[in-house]
């Protein structure tokens, strides 16, 4: 007996089998017709699909032999994979490769043989179709014919049989990747809807993509529903034209962001603060995205801010004003009491009939000359208090800022005992608001006579000096400087070294934003021996030709 | 007779023409009226004439009206009335009492109560 020879690319043969995956499977329908055809047209009893693997064939289909597989070294199959050719064995008893195999002298006698080679898709035999006899006989050119036509048909069956079972597994992948999606687009609108944000989606031609729930509540309506429609029925014709420019500029590749107060549907008014975001796609705008949010109750904390901020400087204001009241009460009541005192006292005379006209009118002069005094107090407080807000910067003497001032303080600096000494080198003119310039004159007096009152020298020392187109306003006191520590905190508002209830901590923070929206600057100067603060401010010349530059 | 004939007072302020108008407010009851500027040059005076009555304002540079009151009510015998004249609320009730002041008068006040209450208060 002669074993079949190992075929010259057995291993790609081998894997190429492998990857049918058709080993050892279940009998087929589609298999064991043809089988049985074959077995019909050649007239013979047995007739098999048999596959060839490493050691063994085995059969995946069968008619008339009731064996799964037998191996390989007695295989007539393992002959007939080696040539791409039918192969015809009418008589094994005479053939010497076959006379003495197991299956020729022993069950099921193979005495005819007649086997065509079956091909993988790669085109290697993998194994054969076959017909079988007990007795010798032969094929006519038909029964060859037909046995060729029926291998070529199984070879096909193989191959669609793996095209099949990939595009079942393709068909698998495609809905677990359908599912996957399908899951991911619902989380992707769950994050949509879940911003406190409208999200919306439109094309080019300002139809509707998507929208998340915000969104589409803004008008009314659900997501689906708002899809496909155009922003300009949605948005009515008023708002799609205050918002149709920066749609443009948006479709244009220009990201847009805008405020506009908008109406809703409930007929209240929003504040909303807009994107609307280019969507590119190769390099080319086929869209955008609208990203609005509702600023409304920012805007409103906003407002409030900036109330309470008003509200803060006038508090402030009020509070430097009432650490001078006490003077301020002093200075006035002296003067009321001396008109009280004399008005009563020519009443008097008048009565007892001790009237003297030369007197009288002697008296009234120094009643008048008082009134004056009061004048001079009232003018100042009325200029101090009063809400600045909405003067415009006027020109203004420097001088008088501080004249106006030191009216309201000067009580206060005798009742210190601090020697005053105000030098004017310059009368400078500057633009300004009197009241606010009045506030910072007041607010750096005040923290001056605080600081000096309980010291054995106490002195305060203003000066008005002119530089560089700037106007200086220094006031030194006989202290002796502040700490490092304190100088970096003492411009924050609320930092205050007063004892609570006496200072707000707001003077000098509030001092430096008036001076700077005057455009100068306040500052400390850390190299003097006292303490000293300079106030610089843009002389009007200065301030006039900036501006028209 | 006059409300105040005889009667030593000491007007103190620092303000010379509100000292003026009080001087000629007692001279013209018939008081006899001594001036001073602030409440220390007053003690000095209070401390070498005998005065029957002390009008003092709180508010002077050299001295307050409030130190004042209480140097006097710390001196021992006989002592002046002290009465104050405040352009502010600058007293608190226990000084008031503690130093012994009769009255406090609220600048601007009406010449003819003033004059009563001190007249009443020396009878």
């Amino acid at each position: 007996m002669k074993s079949a020879g190992i075929h010259p690319t057995e291993s790609e043969r081998l894997s190429s089998l492998k990857k049918l995956n058709v080993l050892d499977t279940l009998p087929e329908k589609d298999f064991d017709d043809l089988t049985f055809l074959a077995s019909q047209i050649c007239d013979v009893p047995i007739a098999l699909v048999s596959l060839v693997d490493e050691t063994r064939q085995w059969f995946k289909s069968k008619v008339g032999l009731n064996v799964e597989e037998t191996s390989r070294d007695i295989s007539f199959c393992a002959h007939t994979i080696l040539d791409d050719e039918l192969m015809i064995v009418s008589d094994s008893r005479t053939d010497n490769r076959f006379h003495d195999n197991p299956l020729v002298t022993g069950d099921p006698k193979v005495i005819f043989y007649a086997g065509a080679p079956l091909f993988s898709p790669e085109g290697f035999a993998i194994g054969t179709l076959c017909v079988i006899d007990n007795k010798p006989r032969t094929l006519n050119e038909n029964q060859k014919a037909a046995l060729k036509a029926l291998s070529r048909q199984i070879s096909r069956l193989l191959d669609m049989r793996v095209q099949i079972v990939e595009q079942k597994l393709i068909s698998e992948k495609l809905e677990q990747t359908r599912t996957l999606l399908e899951s991911s687009r619902a989380h992707l609108k769950r994050i949509l809807d879940a911003v406190p944000v409208m999200i919306g989606h439109w094309d080019k031609n300002l139809n509707n993509l998507v929208a998340n729930e915000n969104y589409s509540e803004y008008f009314g309506m659900a997501p689906e529903q708002i899809k496909g429609r155009s922003i300009r029925e949605l948005l009515g014709e008023e708002i799609f034209k205050l918002n149709y420019p920066f749609m443009k500029k948006a479709l244009e590749g220009e990201a847009q962001a805008f405020e506009r107060i908008m109406p809703i549907p409930d007929g209240s008014q929003r504040h909303v603060l807009a994107y609307y975001l280019p969507d590119t796609q190769n390099g080319e705008v086929v869209g955008f995205f609208a990203i609005v949010t509702d600023i409304t109750k920012i805007k409103n904390l906003e407002s409030d801010r900036q109330d309470m901020a008003a509200k803060m400087v006038e508090s402030a204001k009020l509070s430097s004003l009432g650490e001078m009241a006490g003077g301020i009460a002093h200075e006035i009541n002296t003067p009321l009491a001396i008109i009280m005192a004399k008005a009563s006292m020519l009443l008097e005379e008048y009565a007892q009939g001790q009237f003297d006209a030369t007197t009288a009118i002697k008296q009234i002069e120094k009643i008048k000359l008082t009134t004056d005094r009061i004048a001079k107090i009232i003018k100042g407080l009325r200029l101090f208090s009063r809400n600045s807000e909405a003067d415009v910067p006027e020109a203004i003497q420097i001088s008088s800022v501080i004249e106006a001032t030191l009216d309201l303080c000067q009580e206060k600096l005798a009742q210190a005992e601090i020697k005053f000494v105000k030098v004017i080198n310059h009368d400078c003119s500057i633009s300004g608001k009197l009241p606010e310039l009045s506030q910072v004159i007041m607010n750096l007096m005040s923290n001056a006579i605080d600081a000096v009152s309980e010291l054995t020298t106490k002195w305060i020392h203003l000066e008005v000096t002119q530089s560089d187109g700037r106007c200086l306003i220094t006031l030194t006191d006989s202290g002796s400087g502040i700490s490092a520590e304190i100088q970096e905190k003492m411009m924050n508002p609320f930092f205050t070294t007063k004892e609570i209830g006496k200072g707000t901590g707001l003077g000098l923070s509030i001092s430096s934003g008036i001076i700077k929206s005057h455009g100068g600057k306040i500052w400390y100067d850390s190299e003097s021996p006292n303490t000293k603060f300079v106030v610089e401010l843009p002389l009007l010349a200065a301030t006039k030709s900036e501006s028209a530059a | 007779m006059k409300l105040l004939d005889g009667r030593r007072f000491l007007v103190v302020d620092d303000d010379e023409m509100l000292r003026e108008v009080i001087r000629d407010i007692l001279a013209f009851e018939g008081a006899q009226v001594t001036e001073a500027e602030n409440g220390a040059v007053a003690f000095s005076l209070v401390q070498s004439i005998q005065f029957d009555v002390v009008v003092s304002d709180v508010r002077m540079p050299g001295g307050d009206g409030i130190a004042l009151a209480k140097n006097i009510s710390e001196l021992q015998g006989k002592k002046p009335l002290v009465f104050i004249c405040s352009g502010f609320n600058d007293l608190s009730p226990n000084q008031i009492r503690n130093f012994q002041i009769i009255k406090v008068f609220d600048k601007p006040f009406e010449p003819s109560k003033f004059l009563n209450e001190i007249a009443a208060k020396l009878s």
